[in-house]
């Protein structure tokens, strides 16, 4: 395998921008990375485009390449729920790694066609599936609210603990410009936020409705020296896994999948836990983050809430958690969410974070975990 | 009590009591090979990948591992709101989710007894569903 190395990185702001195209947000980000990476169009030899589950656009890379310029390269589209984004990083960073290409271009664009609430449902998968949902029990907040009221019973967790959260990745996206939420909020408007599912309320979920656009240009080592900039940071590892049959069993309370993803992300690192300097993490509602605290390997399992209520997560903690504002605060429009959390740990490890810098962080790691059940882990280093 | 005419929410989930006196099951599958219990249904033993599955009924009282109160109504639902639902812990291995009736909101405790009963969704409808409600002491 060879060393891949992100060049450059660029994004669009995440929100809801009703007047924009979807090809005018994969542009932003698509020439945001080309010229951070100092590299032209020409130059990318293969793309990898996700977009969200909604989105029906056919081919939505080659429709948005095609109006960049035409070089007759490979493109990809997919779909993998909130793995979206870093599915297309996985593939993009393959296809450098195992030598088919020099230089890949990874693309997570999400551009609502309805909001959600008034998109026709996906056609359930089973009869079962179909019942759950006329039954109302379907949403994927419930099983969010589920876990909380476990952990609380299980480990004396508490719904301040969990708001905790929401308050210091709002914090966090209140200093970046490309984040959804950039108003920070208090424990107290958090607690009393719309009730959804009690004990969630409305601030310990993402926003319902969130576009975007994110892209990375990944590149062997070798062919970086092409592009002298003095700043490339280091793919360690990146891993997609699906569930396997020792973590289809673990329950609510806990994520094995993400677990076993990040054993395999730090084993072919070469690293631990006490190496990861911050973390990107998926936080869609406050307890997930609290989850893969312990997934991740920060606590031991029942150690979350403590984690997230001691301010150990925050910046200018032991370790940062979601410094852009995760999910939670930056967004989660899913078709690039996973493209976000590189461009974040990017801008940290370069130390261009501006306020929300991490000092001296030289190791960063994002993980996801989404719908199927599918989970990415991806390391980075300076 | 289920009365003549009601229809099931979907086939092959739960069977319907025609004794006085029956119980409502939720209708499971067995691996031959493993021994692992699924519900719904399944064709294929996920853990060991055979398709040697039999039909068999589920114990009709488990725990309640987990519950919440629904607030906001999903677009497919059109019963009464806010309503509750848990996860059902069975004692062959599956956990249920499933609506939760027969109860104060206030009075629902985590790893209580509760039953399966077989409810509308909704007053005019015919659509019966399993629900699970806290078995009285």
């Amino acid at each position: 395998m060879r060393e891949v190395v992100i060049l450059g990185i660029g994004m669009h702001k995440a929100g809801e921008f009703p007047d924009k195209t979807n090809l005018e947000l994969g542009r932003a980000a698509t020439f945001g990375a080309l010229r951070d990476a100092g590299m032209e169009f020409k130059d990318l030899q293969s793309a990898y485009f996700s977009k969200n589950k909604a989105d029906p656009t056919a081919s939505i890379g080659e429709m948005m390449l095609g109006r960049m310029g035409l070089t007759g390269m490979p493109v990809v589209n997919l779909e993998n729920d909130s793995c979206s984004g870093s599915s297309a990083f996985w593939l993009a960073y393959n296809a450098v790694a195992f030598g088919r290409y020099d230089i890949s271009l990874a693309v997570g664009v999400e551009k609502l066609v309805l909001p959600p609430s008034m998109s026709p449902p996906p056609p359930p998968a089973t009869e079962y599936e179909a019942a759950l949902r006329a039954m109302g029990i379907a949403d994927i907040s419930t099983r969010a609210a589920l876990a909380m009221r476990r952990r609380m019973h299980d480990y004396g967790e508490t719904v301040g603990q969990f708001a905790r959260v929401s308050v210091k990745n709002h914090k966090n996206a209140a200093h970046y410009p490309y984040a959804q939420r950039q108003k920070e909020v208090t424990l107290d408007e958090v607690l009393n936020s719309l009730p959804i599912c009690d004990p969630l309320t409305l601030l310990q979920c993402c926003p319902p409705l969130s576009e975007g656009c994110a892209a990375a240009v990944l590149c062997s080592k070798d062919v970086a020296k092409r592009y002298q900039r003095g700043k490339n940071i280091t793919v360690a590892s990146a891993v997609l896994r699906t569930a396997s049959e020792s973590t289809s069993g673990v329950g609510l309370t806990a994520a094995g999948l993400s677990k076993s993803t990040a054993k395999e992300a730090y084993n072919i690192a070469g690293i631990g836990i006490d190496d990861i300097d911050l973390i990107e993490l998926c936080d869609p509602f406050t307890v997930n983050e609290v989850i893969h605290y312990e997934d991740l390997g920060l606590c031991d399992q029942g150690e979350g809430g403590r984690i997230a209520g001691d301010g150990r997560t925050d910046i200018g903690g032991e370790r940062p958690v979601n410094t852009d504002g995760g999910l939670l605060a930056r967004g989660h429009p899913s078709g690039c969410t996973g493209l976000y959390q590189i461009a974040e740990l990017v801008l940290q490890l370069r130390g261009q974070a501006g306020p929300r810098q991490v000092s001296g962080a030289k190791v960063g790691l994002a993980h996801l975990e989404g719908s199927g059940p599918v989970a990415t882990v991806i390391i980075l280093k300076r | 009590m289920v009365e003549q005419g009601m229809k099931p929410i979907a086939e092959g989930l739960f069977t319907i009591p025609s004794l006085p006196g029956e119980q409502p099951r939720l209708i499971g599958s067995k691996c031959r090979n493993c021994g692992r219990v699924y519900f719904p249904k399944e064709v294929v033993c996920n853990a060991c990948f055979q398709e040697d599955m039999e039909e068999t009924l589920l114990s009709n009282r488990g725990k309640l591992y987990s519950f919440t109160i629904i607030h906001q109504k999903p677009m497919a639902y059109s019963g009464p709101m806010p309503y509750a639902m848990g996860l059902v812990s069975l004692p062959e291995g599956p956990t249920i989710m499933s609506l939760l009736t027969g109860c104060d909101f206030e009075k629902l405790e985590l790893d209580m007894d509760v039953e399966l009963v077989l409810e509308k969704i909704v007053e005019e409808d015919e659509t019966v569903t399993y629900k699970f409600r806290p078995v009285q002491a």
